[in-house]
């Protein structure tokens, strides 16, 4: 039961500070990555 | 509370009452797997990948064409006070996600399936590459696997059609969302196109990397059919003797043509450069091969460059080692006069309002597996010693697990006894490439130069 209310009270402040974000990851952010494949 | 005018006229550009009651969808290929700290989505018809927090990829699950924007807003806002300022932030995602193509809107409900992919480890496991030959049939001077001469002697340890088949299945089964074929050269093997197949019909996001000599115009229309998130071709000069110094010494028209056939067919291409000491690394040059390149059509998202490493065929080819900084200048001063842009990215805010960092994932989110089965931490890491264990004799889950290998990557054991601890940039980079490190100064936990410099340029 305790369990089911936390879930609830989280929910409930995810759902306060909707804040949906997201970034598309670009094929040339491998510049700045560590990782080349040099074959 | 807004009416849904007043919302509209807040959203500059978007009918916003228009698309109340359309629903929302996405292409239908659509993959969501949770993160550590975020989502990664995946959507493997407009191969496009995105970082989302958990809000977004709640949003994204209702865009399923069966709940219109107006039923989207009302699930989400049930049981809240804050529904003007929920609307709002709903209306400008679904208006950017639209503007990214990730999703249309259609006047009728009709659903689409959204895949989630489950993790089913505890450390998730997004990235894999996998070698499906260590043969070639160029002879590079820095190969790192040491690939034999294709055409003086050939390694005969290759898996089977079969066991890369079952391999797929295994990590399509632990949740990877990319694989990254790689060889020796892939296109040597003749079941290249039913194994980019197989990994293409679990909704994985494929890129090859290749020295596009073998391409037949027939490969390059079956790969514009299967769709890739990338090619990357190496290609480290415009000029053909250079390129025969470090490549191979008759295919260089070969490859250009095949550099043109590609774009031709519009498959996103990526050119693979590598920079060496006194051989490609001059601002001249580089100027030059970028010029090469953007007449080819290619833009500076298109071009990505690496350094030479002392490993493998380049084990004892030290003096190729060029200067970091110099070659650096070089780079981005070259990339201004063609591209009008830096080379050296401007360093921008993560979706959970962390700086981005530039660590490639090692031991923490990808694995490379050799072409006999045997599993290495990344294409540079692909030491004998550092054999983690054999994908078909050992299992992956335990080895994965590993506690060693959490302690060291997962929680930077690696920093506490390195020069990186004290550095500014330690949070931009978490101690930069580890296969740079370990072949520059031979030990995991040393800097890695490159990094050093790209971070000390970017600051200025």
């Amino acid at each position: 039961m305790n369990m089911k209310n936390k879930k609830q009270e989280t929910d409930v402040k995810r759902i306060k500070n909707f804040n949906p974000k997201y970034e598309v990851v670009k094929n040339d952010e491998d510049n700045a990555r560590g990782c080349k494949c040099s074959s | 509370m807004f009416n849904d005018e007043q919302l509209c006229s807040k959203l500059r550009g978007v009918k916003w009452h228009n698309t109340l009651h359309l629903y929302p969808l996405t292409s239908g290929e659509l993959t969501t797997k949770k993160n550590l700290n975020d989502y990664l989505i995946w959507d493997n018809k407009i191969k496009k990948m995105l970082f989302s927090n958990y809000d977004l990829a709640k949003l994204l699950m209702f865009c399923d064409g069966l709940n219109s924007t107006k039923e989207i807003i009302k699930k989400i806002c049930k049981g809240n006070k804050k529904q003007n300022y929920i609307k709002k932030q709903i209306a400008q995602s679904l208006q950017k996600l639209y503007e990214d193509k990730i999703i249309v809107f259609q006047k009728n409900p009709n659903k689409v399936p959204i895949r989630i992919r489950t993790n089913n480890l505890k450390y998730p496991l997004n990235m894999a590459y996998l070698e499906l030959t260590q043969n070639c049939n160029f002879s590079c001077i820095h190969c790192y696997l040491n690939a034999p001469d294709f055409t003086k002697r050939r390694r005969i340890t290759e898996l089977t059609t079969k066991q890369y088949f079952k391999i797929i299945d295994l990590l399509d089964g632990l949740g990877v969302i990319s694989i990254i074929v790689t060889g020796g050269e892939p296109f040597l093997r003749k079941d290249i196109l039913d194994i980019l197949n197989y990994i293409n019909s679990k909704h994985i996001s494929l890129s090859i990397l290749t020295n596009g000599s073998l391409l037949k115009d027939k490969d390059i229309q079956q790969l514009k059919m299967l769709g890739l998130k990338k090619i990357a071709i190496s290609l480290d000069s415009h000029l053909e003797k250079t390129f025969k110094k470090i490549r191979n010494p008759t295919t260089y028209k070969k490859v250009v043509t095949n550099i043109r056939k590609i774009i031709a067919y519009k498959i996103p291409l990526e050119i693979n450069a590598v920079l060496f000491k006194n051989l490609n690394n001059s601002y001249n040059h580089l100027t030059n091969f970028f010029v090469f390149l953007k007449k080819l059509g290619l833009k500076r998202k298109n071009i990505t460059c690496d350094i030479f490493m002392p490993v493998g065929a380049g084990k004892n080819k030290r003096y190729l080692k060029l200067d970091e900084i110099g070659t650096l200048n070089n780079l981005d001063l070259a990339y201004r006069r063609v591209f009008h842009r830096s080379y050296i990215q401007k360093q921008k805010e993560s979706i959970n309002n962390k700086t981005y960092n530039s660590f490639c994932g090692v031991g923490r989110e990808m694995i490379y597996i050799g072409s006999e089965g045997n599993i290495f931490l990344c294409p540079g890491l692909r030491n004998d010693d550092l054999l983690l264990g054999n994908i078909f004799k050992d299992n992956f889950k335990g080895i994965w697990a590993n506690p060693s290998l959490f302690k060291y990557f997962r929680n930077k054991t690696y920093l506490e006894d390195s020069e990186c601890k004290s550095c500014r940039f330690v949070k931009l980079c978490d101690g930069g490439c580890k296969a740079r490190a370990m072949h520059f100064y031979g030990k995991l936990n040393s800097k890695d130069s490159w990094m050093c410099a790209y971070y000390e340029r970017n600051k200025r």
